[in-house]
This record gives C-alpha cells, structure tokens and sequence, in this order.
C-alpha cells in the first residue's frame, strides 16, 4: 500500500508518473511488434538479425526495464504511425435520461457490485473493508486485469466520482452525476470517464480495455444503466446461451 | 426445433436450429401454433433491407402456448393461449407509457446501430434484422419473448386462431394508419395497397366513419377483395398511368378537393410506370436510395389541403425526389411509424369479439411450416391469388 496524499482528481502529477512508464513500455512493444513483422517478410539471415532485436524490445516492453535508449528512434516512427497524436489523457463522456429519481439512481451506482450488470468490459466489483472498490476486466488473452479504486467525492442523490489507486496501470477516474429533468421527464445521467494513456490505444491493448474506450462504448454502459433501472433487465436478442448447443423439444 | 431462416435474397430455409431459453426474468418461450408471412417479411425476402445475417430466424406474426416463464413473470400461466405484439416493449419506459409502444426506449439490444442510421432507436421488432435488435423471429417452432408481463395477451376461448393471429401486427397497423389521422365524419381515404395491411386500414376506416375509401392497387383481385369485402371504390393504378394520372384521377373523383386522408400502404417497393420508376428501380439497384417512394409521392401530391398522409407502409434508409413543395405549401400533416400493437391490441380483440370484423377474411393460403420457402415464392410472385398465408408448425 502506498501512503495517502490529499486527494484531488484534477491533479496532474497523479497521471504524469505513470504516463511516463507507460509510455516506455508501450514504445518498446511497437517497436518489438514492427520489426518482427519485418522479420517475417525478410526471412534469412538478416531477418534472423532483426527477429532477435524484436525480441530485445519485447523484454524491454514486459519488464520496462534495460535497453536504454535502444531503437528510440525505431520506437518514435513506430508510435507515430500506430496511435497518432493521442497521448494525452483520454475523456469519454457520455448521457442518457432516465425515469427514475435522482435518489434510486445513485443507489444503484454507489453499490458498485452491480456496475458489471451494465458496464460491458468490467466482469465483476468487489466492495474492500477500507472503503476501496476492487475492478476485474477480461483481457484479451482470456486472463483477468484488476485494479483497486478509491471514492474521490460522494454527494448522496447527486454525484460520485473515484479514481484508480496510484498504483494501477491504467490511470483513470470517473464521475457520475444525477440532474433532475425537467417536469416529468426523468433524471439526466452523465457519465465521464478519463484515462491516461500515453500512447493511446496501444497502451491499453494488453489490459482489455480497448473496446471501453470510445463514447459509443461509454453511451452503451449507460443505456444498459437506463434499461435495468427502466425494465430490469438488459436486453438481448439471443435465444439461448453460449454454452447451450440445442438439442430437440 | 424447426424455423424458418434468412439465408440471403430469395433464399429462405427451415433450418433444425437450438430451442430457445429464458434468458431474462421477463421472458416467456410460447411453442408457435400459428404464423403468417407479412408483406414487410418480403422486404426481407427481396433483399431489401439491411442488417440481416444469414441464419437469422424470421417472422413477427405468431400465437401460440405459453411453455415457460421467466421469474418475473406473474400475470401469464404455463399452457395460456396468448397472441404477441410484434413490436417489443419494455411497458415502462417513457415512450410505453404515453403509448408509443414501437417507440420503446429499452427494448433494442442494437439501439446504438439504430441511432447512427436514424438518430434515435425505435423497439426492437422480431426477426426484422439486426438494426432492430435481432430477436429471433417466430416463424419456429418455438420463439423465447421479451417482457411478457407486457406484451402477449390471452385469447378468449371464442376468438380462434385465425380471428386473432393478426392482431400480432396487420390489423392494428392498418387500423393505426387511420386511428391516427384524426379523421372527420365524411372524409375521404385514399389507400395505395391492397395487400393485407391495405385491407385492414380499409376495413378501420369504414368501421370508424369514413365517407368514401378509395383502394388503389395494380393486383385485380386485391382490389376484387378490396371492393367485395368492405364496398371501396377502386382504382387500377396500372391502367390509370403515372403519377400525375393518378393524382389527376383522385382530384376528378373527389371533385378537385382530393382525399382528405392518403394513405401509404405499399412502402419501399412501390411499382409504377414510365420514367419514375425505371429511375426509381436503377437507383434502388446501384444502393443510391433504399426506397422506391413512388407511392409516397403520389399520396403526397394527391392530397388534400391540410390533409394528413398516413404511412404504415415500411421504409428503411434514404428516398429520392420528395414532393416537399406540395408538403410544405399544402400544410400536410404526416403521420407513421411502426405499430404501437400493444396500444391497440384490448380494443381490437374486443371488435372481434364483439363480431365488428373477422380478421380471417384476408387469408387465402393455409400451409405447414416446412413449406415455407415456397410459400414465400407465392406471397412473393403473387402467385394463385396470393394475399395472406397462415402456416402451422
């Protein structure tokens, strides 16, 4: 556990430490990835020579440590060409109407356990005895990436708003807010989430969180919240689940 | 189980496909008695509207027995009889509760899809492609329904499967196309199409007062029926001309006021003549425009001033050349949209069985499941007076 610092969820140096270690890591991964590419295409001896400068760079890339320097330049092109200008933090926003109260809807959210039914890239929530909220998501290589959030602001019926603890890989924070609409027409929920990703898509690729980073993808959670407080469930065009193979009635 | 699946254009299978399960707390899995092949389920058929997969399960008209409920549902029993509402509604949103059940804000899995192509999502519709959520349809066997706390209704044991199977979607969607146009006593309805939604706006509008109905179609014996069944007047638009003759000869049998109500029973594959439609088809063909509004144009210049235009008639994407100088300058009033079905599906089941109509008179083919395909060729083709099939599984 690292010691508390007062919290504020504009603070600048939160995502700065991180963003600069990611951004290595990430540098060296498209590195790694280019070259082996060329590698494959070259074939004989010289492309022997760079499929072990691949593999240099990936061991850079999974322990983030050594290679100093090594294919900066490589690594520069390479990131320009992959994830383009986006390297600063990334803001996702997103808002739907819901005919439900303000207070019913901030129940629901400040459980937290319940986020998986409606957010399509967490698999579960775990409440922690300290206050904290523990995160699960699928990677893409079918392993589990977790990370530990903190309440930042809680103002019952109106908003709540957490952050990842300093120590997770993704940076990120997000805030939920409940205005009241006007006359009969329910309450506006909106729904921002920020993640630092130095390199973009790219940084966050290894974690599974690419399909969670877009607008659409954030509009689509809070449709899932709306449907489930509306009707009480999210609906589904299947017939049947994965695991089911038919067989006669 | 056995259904009917899309495998492309003209190209429909009975496939052996997995049973369907209760997924969520409001479904409910009816085993199919009755189906019909809709005239939107051409569309499909043509390959007219996107969004569909090859193996996805069509049909939106069916009845059937209650086999199994979710957990939350509490109002219906195992082995109930019930008829469902081909547009899926949630019931509580707030679209559901002013009425506008096909307007449902919760009920479309794919709402996101929708919204890029339209804006906003309507309900999600069974088997009516992905767009609309890709609920698998219920010309099957057995077909899993959402929320059916809400949507399926018990049948009366005096109604019979034939009186009430369309109650799913063609009477109350013609009965909608005229329901909604705040008719007058006396008013004059144009309606273009004679196929089974034509024939029910027809019958609604004579049943709640109109002065005249006049049925335009180009299929003789739609338009027999048409006259025999409910006493419209008719016109064969093959034999009038283009769209102007039309026009013309709806402003010479109202005395130049022009219809007081057009309404748009055909939809994206209207047929025409001349230079309209040889433009109309090419750029339909090429995908420069999903419709051939051909009759949308004729109700829309046939009509009179500050009269209303009515569409039940289905459209998907993008229509050419909109007469919207005669909109605008003759103040129309447009009216559409899917079916609200679960607005209207207590009052219409009282009319059958209070014997106001028959449902039944628009069915001319009686067929099994497994012979769907060429049942689809017949509806298609209209083929040995093809009007209205109704399949048992």
């Amino acid at each position: 556990m690292t010691s508390h610092k007062p919290i504020d969820r504009n603070d600048e140096a939160y995502f700065d430490s991180a963003r600069e270690k990611e951004r290595q890591r990430a540098l060296a991964l498209a590195a790694s990835v280019g070259t082996l590419m060329v590698a494959m295409r070259r074939g004989g001896l010289s492309g022997l020579a760079l499929g072990a400068f691949s593999g240099l760079l990936a061991y850079r890339a999974s322990t983030g440590r050594g290679l100093k320097g090594t294919g900066r330049a490589i690594a520069r092109g390479a990131e320009r060409t992959l994830v383009g200008h986006r390297t600063g933090p990334l803001e996702l926003s997103a808002s739907v109407t819901v005919r439900r109260s303000p207070d019913e809807l901030y129940a629901f959210w400040r459980d937290f356990t319940r986020l998986p039914e409606i957010m399509t890239s967490i698999t579960a929530v775990e409440n922690l005895p300290d206050g904290r909220t523990r995160w699960q998501a699928q990677t893409p290589m079918g392993g589990v990436y977790e990370w530990d959030a903190e309440i930042v602001e809680d103002v019952p019926g109106e908003r709540i708003s957490w952050r990842a603890v300093e120590e997770a890989d993704v940076p990120q924070t997000g805030e939920i807010r409940f205005v009241p609409g006007q006359a009969d027409r329910g309450t506006q929920v909106e729904l921002s989430m920020r993640y630092t990703l130095p390199h973009g898509l790219l940084s966050a690729a290894p974690l599974g969180f690419v399909n969670a980073l877009s607008c659409e993808a954030v509009r689509e959670d809070l449709r899932h919240f709306k449907q489930v407080m509306e009707a009480g469930e999210v609906p589904t065009g299947a017939i049947h689940t994965q695991a089911h193979h038919g067989g006669g009635r | 189980m056995k259904a009917v699946c899309w495998h492309g254009a003209q190209d429909m299978r009975v496939d052996h496909v997995a049973d369907p399960q209760i997924l969520n707390p409001r479904d409910a899995i009816i085993k199919v008695t009755s189906t019909a092949i809709c005239g939107s389920d051409l569309h499909l058929y043509g390959g007219f509207m996107p969004g569909m997969q090859a193996g996805d399960i069509v049909g939106h008209e069916f009845m059937g027995e209650v086999v199994e409920l979710g957990s939350a549902v509490s109002n219906l029993s195992i082995g109930a009889r019930v008829v469902v509402p081909f547009t899926i509604a949630c019931g509580h949103c707030f679209f559901c509760d002013s009425g506008y059940h096909s307007l449902c804000d919760n009920s479309n899995p794919n709402a996101g899809v929708a919204e890029k192509m339209w804006g906003q999502s309507p309900s999600g519709l069974f088997g009516y492609t992905h767009i609309l959520g890709g609920y698998a349809g219920g010309q099957a066997e057995y077909v899993r329904v959402p929320y059916a706390d809400v949507g399926p209704m018990v049948v009366p044991d005096s109604v019979t499967d034939e009186q009430a199977l369309f109650l799913t979607d063609i009477f109350p969607t013609g009965y909608q196309a005229i329901a909604q146009c705040d008719m007058q006593a006396g008013d004059t309805v144009a309606i273009w199409g004679c196929g089974p939604v034509g024939q029910f706006a027809i019958a609604s509008a004579k049943m709640l007062g109109a002065g005249r109905v006049i049925a335009i179609d180009t299929v003789a014996e739609r338009l027999d029926m048409a006259a025999g069944q409910h006493g419209a007047e008719t016109l064969d638009a093959r034999k009038t001309g283009n769209t102007l003759q039309i026009v013309e000869a709806l402003r010479d049998m109202t005395a130049g006021r022009g219809p007081d109500i057009c309404v748009d029973a055909v939809g994206l594959e209207a047929h025409g003549v001349g230079l309209e439609y040889w433009y109309d088809n090419v750029k339909q063909s090429l995908q420069m425009e999903t419709a051939r509004p051909i009759v949308l144009r004729q109700a829309i210049m046939a009509c009179r001033k500050a009269g209303t235009v009515s569409i039940p008639g289905v459209y998907g994407g993008i229509a050419d050349k909109i007469p919207v100088g005669a909109l605008m300058n003759k103040a129309l009033t447009i009216k559409t949209g899917q079916t609200h079905v679960q607005h209207y599906l207590k009052p219409l089941m009282e009319r059958v069985e209070r014997g106001d109509i028959d449902p039944s008179f628009v069915i001319t083919h009686r067929m099994r499941l497994d012979e769907a395909p060429e049942a689809y060729r017949l509806f298609q083709a209209r083929r040995d007076n093809c009007i209205k099939v109704v399949m048992q599984p």
